[in-house]
């Protein structure tokens, strides 16, 4: 069986860690469209600082056959793409001035099952989840295998909705696929190192 | 559930749901699909194949037709186009893996006639 991996590194968890405490000022993204969904990258513009949530994609054999392309989760602090943003209208600044109470990773782990044997297993980190004082926002991939992100915004963790693309593989007559998750806050996963 | 992802679609927009699903009958009337909804043939793995004698240009018409209208972005090593609902399409004149025009179809509409997603490198040649 093969096993990926696919999650944020420390060294994204450290860029995102010192937002907690700030406040939202606002999201944007180049191509960042009225329904919350933008290609390649979402700027986080706080009072803590500003990051810029990139979804980028590479090629892997891992399912057996040629190459597919799969979307992986990065944070840089370049958000030199702003001007761009600001010069399209794509700047959007729901939820402002809320205090960021917490940051929350959600991790998915899609498997490919065969008469009960396990062909392939992904782990991958899916969303970032910013936790307000009065809403939560999440910044997810929009595909496992495209640079697209979504933008979603719920009154609570409860009733935060993001979608685990599982069914973007198709189950055949013998081979099914399945996807489990998990919320993981930042400080843990920054605690426990590596998974 | 009250997540929400902004508002309702405008039908009349060049980037709606219904935009994309006109772009797509236009392309399904000269390169149909599997009942999976699935252009080409099967690759090796999970990718499909459509052999033509021009694959460029047969990429580049995939591109152009389902694309119309969505926003456009480059990305690396090529283009995505995005319709409201996130329905997207990406476009590589060369791509990473084989070096292939490659066409990457994400579609949302569950009621659409193309598979959820599918990836598809264009190739010269005859797939009998």
């Amino acid at each position: 069986m093969k096993h990926v991996n696919v999650t944020l590194a420390q060294r994204d968890m450290s860029m995102l860690a010192p937002l907690i405490g700030g406040r939202w000022v606002f999201m944007a993204g180049e191509a960042m469209t009225p329904h919350m969904f933008s290609p390649v990258d979402v700027i986080v513009n706080t009072t803590n600082g500003a990051v810029r949530i990139v979804s980028e994609t590479f090629d892997s054999d891992f399912e057996g056959g040629e190459d597919d392309t799969y979307a992986r989760l990065w944070i840089s602090d370049d958000v030199s793409s702003l001007r761009v943003a600001r010069r399209e209208g794509n700047v959007y600044v729901h939820h402002r001035d809320e205090l960021i109470d917490d940051v929350l990773v959600v991790r998915d782990t899609v498997s490919a099952i065969e008469s009960g044997e396990t062909l392939w297993t992904l782990t991958t980190d899916v969303a970032i989840v910013f936790q307000l004082s009065g809403s939560v926002i999440s910044i997810a991939k929009g595909s496992h295998h495209t640079e697209m992100l979504s933008v979603t915004m719920a009154r609570g963790l409860k009733l935060l909705e993001i979608p685990d693309c599982v069914d973007e593989w198709q189950d055949d007559l013998t081979i099914r696929h399945e996807s489990s998750r998990e919320l993981i806050p930042l400080a843990t996963l920054m605690a426990d190192g590596p998974r | 559930m009250g997540g929400h992802s902004g508002g309702g679609f405008a039908a009349g927009s060049p980037r709606s749901p219904q935009a994309f699903e006109r772009n797509a009958s236009a392309l399904l009337r000269r390169f149909p699909v599997n009942q999976q909804g699935l252009f080409g043939v099967p690759g090796r793995g999970s990718t499909r194949r459509l052999y033509s004698d021009d694959p460029a240009a047969t990429a580049r018409y995939f591109y152009d037709t389902l694309g119309r209208g969505g926003a456009l972005r480059r990305i690396d090593r090529g283009y995505i186009r995005t319709f409201d609902d996130g329905t997207h399409v990406t476009y590589r004149p060369v791509s990473g893996s084989d070096g292939s025009p490659a066409i990457q179809i994400t579609v949302r509409n569950p009621n659409s006639p193309l598979a959820r997603y599918q990836k598809i490198h264009f190739m010269k040649g005859s797939d009998q």
